[in-house]
């Protein structure tokens, strides 16, 4: 049988690009883990949510954080170094990017990146008012006068 | 239309809670008043919580968060801190007596005030009704200086508050919003207090004995199911510990804490934790508070997960405390010049940490804070 290091899978976007990965990158993707455990990773493996642009960069992502994982809980260097090229990865991403990037890793469940370009977003509202929050999200305001005179209240101090 | 080829309203819930985790807390509480969905997720959502801390100057209120490491400033010209006393705080509110013994609540952010009515009449009327017991005499340059122990329960959104105080450990008084005036309770031996789900925890002691008492909101004692009779201190104290301070705090799951303050081996300042073990009845010394941290004289934990600040010793299973309420170093006694300090106790380690402020930033005392979360 082979390693999990010489194994390969082939991911396919919903657009027909096709990705050779190693098994251990392909892990880094819970779903796609969960398709070679249960056998059903023969051919290529068809993800329906995902477009080739996306799939690159997730891949890309898989790959470094396999290849440069910390040797362990201890390695404060190795931690910081990855964390690192997280930050300068995610620079290169408009929020549109971004936001496919978020529903592919939640989609796909890796946690990481998950986390990743969440707080990626997070940091892009700062200091942003509700109401750019709301155009920024395509989010309409469904509260009545009253009711947004209420919540404005309990958060005011948000609005000093 | 957005503008948009992207719409983030498809967002799933989960993946709008991971978002808020990641933002700052006066962020987190823009965002959620974009919508009503929004608002019910926040509900639900786990943030890391963290303490701040306040720094009194004469007319201002200095705000410290610790992890964005920034200092507000809100100055209020009509109040002097100096000569007031800040009995309580809850979520963005304080709770403060003045000289003329008028009681009121303070947003720290928004400088609004809530005045709670006059105490004239249930406080100063009870030297006339006790006139033998001298040691009740209640004078009204006392209040402010006195030792009390005091808690204030507010919701942020509805404005319905509670309140509760107890002076000299004999009396204790309550109020709620919308009732016409105090409560007042004599002999209550209470040295500090708690209030969580319309219930007020009463800790209250004798020479040897803690125990806590359970009261409703019109001050009637609830005896039955009250399972934390007492605490015998000399069972659970070593020789040679004598003990300082103690405090009740209840836990968001709604267990029952005594912390107490205590002078250990070696002269080591020592913060200890007791839960009763419900099914035996006894209370056993706890060196974790199940992931959340609470501010000792509080009366509530701080839900879990709590944020690490890294150098500031905040963390899961700490206790934040101001330098009085450790065994007093023999300095302590003759330097009234030095400000009030903050410290953060790590229960697994029995170490204490001392964070720092920003140097340079003046004040004349300081104390823990825990922001409106809700």
């Amino acid at each position: 049988m082979a390693s999990s290091s010489t194994n390969k899978f082939v991911l396919k976007s919903n657009d027909d690009v096709s990705f050779e990965v190693t098994e251990a990158v392909a892990r880094e993707f819970q779903v796609i883990a969960h398709i070679i455990d249960d056998d059903c990773a023969k051919k290529a493996i068809p993800l329906s949510n995902v477009t080739g642009e996306i799939l690159s960069k997730m891949i890309e992502y898989g790959k470094k954080h396999i290849e440069e994982a910390p040797v362990d809980e201890e390695d404060e260097e190795g931690k910081k170094k990855l964390q690192i090229w997280d930050e300068e990865f995610m620079k290169q991403f408009n929020m549109e990017i971004v936001f496919q990037l978020i529903l592919a890793s939640n989609y796909l469940n890796n946690k990481g990146l998950l986390d990743l370009t969440c707080c990626t977003v997070a940091d892009h509202i700062k200091d942003m008012t509700p109401d750019e929050v709301r155009t920024l999200f395509n989010v309409k305001n469904d509260y009545t006068t009253e009711e947004e005179e209420e919540i404005r209240k309990e958060n005011s101090w948000a609005f000093e | 239309m957005s503008r948009n080829r992207y719409d983030w309203s498809k967002l799933s819930s989960d993946l709008v809670r991971t978002i808020f985790e990641g933002l700052a807390t006066k962020d987190y509480h823009r965002a959620r008043t974009v919508c009503s969905n929004w608002y019910s997720i926040s509900t639900t959502c786990k943030r890391p919580l963290y303490p701040w801390r306040i720094l009194l100057n004469k007319n201002s209120i200095l705000l410290y968060d610790p992890k964005e490491d920034k200092i507000q400033e809100t100055e209020h010209p009509g109040i002097d801190f100096s000569i007031v006393s800040v009995m309580a705080s809850c979520s963005n509110w304080l709770l403060i007596v003045d000289t003329r013994l008028n009681f009121y609540l303070l947003n720290v952010f928004t400088r609004e005030t809530i005045v709670l009515p006059s105490m004239e009449s249930s406080l100063l009327g009870a030297r006339f009704e006790r006139k033998d017991e001298w040691e009740h005499f209640i004078e009204r340059t006392d209040i402010i200086s006195s030792k009390k122990a005091a808690v204030l329960w507010i919701n942020e959104r509805t404005r319905d508050y509670v309140v509760a105080w107890s002076y000299k450990r004999h009396f204790l008084f309550s109020y709620k919003n919308g009732d016409d005036s105090w409560l007042k309770l004599e002999g209550t031996d209470c040295i500090d207090l708690a209030y969580k789900g319309d219930k007020l925890y009463v800790l209250a002691s004798d020479v040897r004995k803690l125990c806590i008492k359970i009261f409703d909101l019109s001050l009637k004692e609830v005896e039955q199911g009250n399972p934390y009779c007492n605490l015998d201190t000399r069972a659970v104290l070593k020789h040679g510990e004598p003990m300082w301070k103690s405090s009740v705090a209840i836990t968001n799951s709604g267990e029952v804490l005594i912390i107490v303050s205590l002078r250990g081996l070696g002269q080591k300042c020592l913060l200890y934790v007791y839960k009763m073990n419900l099914e035996s009845g006894n209370w056993e010394r706890v060196d974790s508070l199940g992931g959340e941290m609470l501010i000792f004289g509080h009366g509530v934990t701080i839900r879990a997960p709590v944020k690490e600040i890294d150098g500031g010793g905040i963390k899961s299973d700490s206790i934040g405390f101001l330098g009085c309420d450790l065994w007093p170093a023999p300095a302590y006694f003759h330097s009234d010049n030095v400000p009030v300090k903050c410290g953060v106790f790590d229960l697994a380690t029995s170490t204490i940490t001392w964070p720092e402020v920003p140097v340079g930033v003046s004040y004349f005392k300081s104390f823990w804070f825990v922001p409106g979360y809700a």
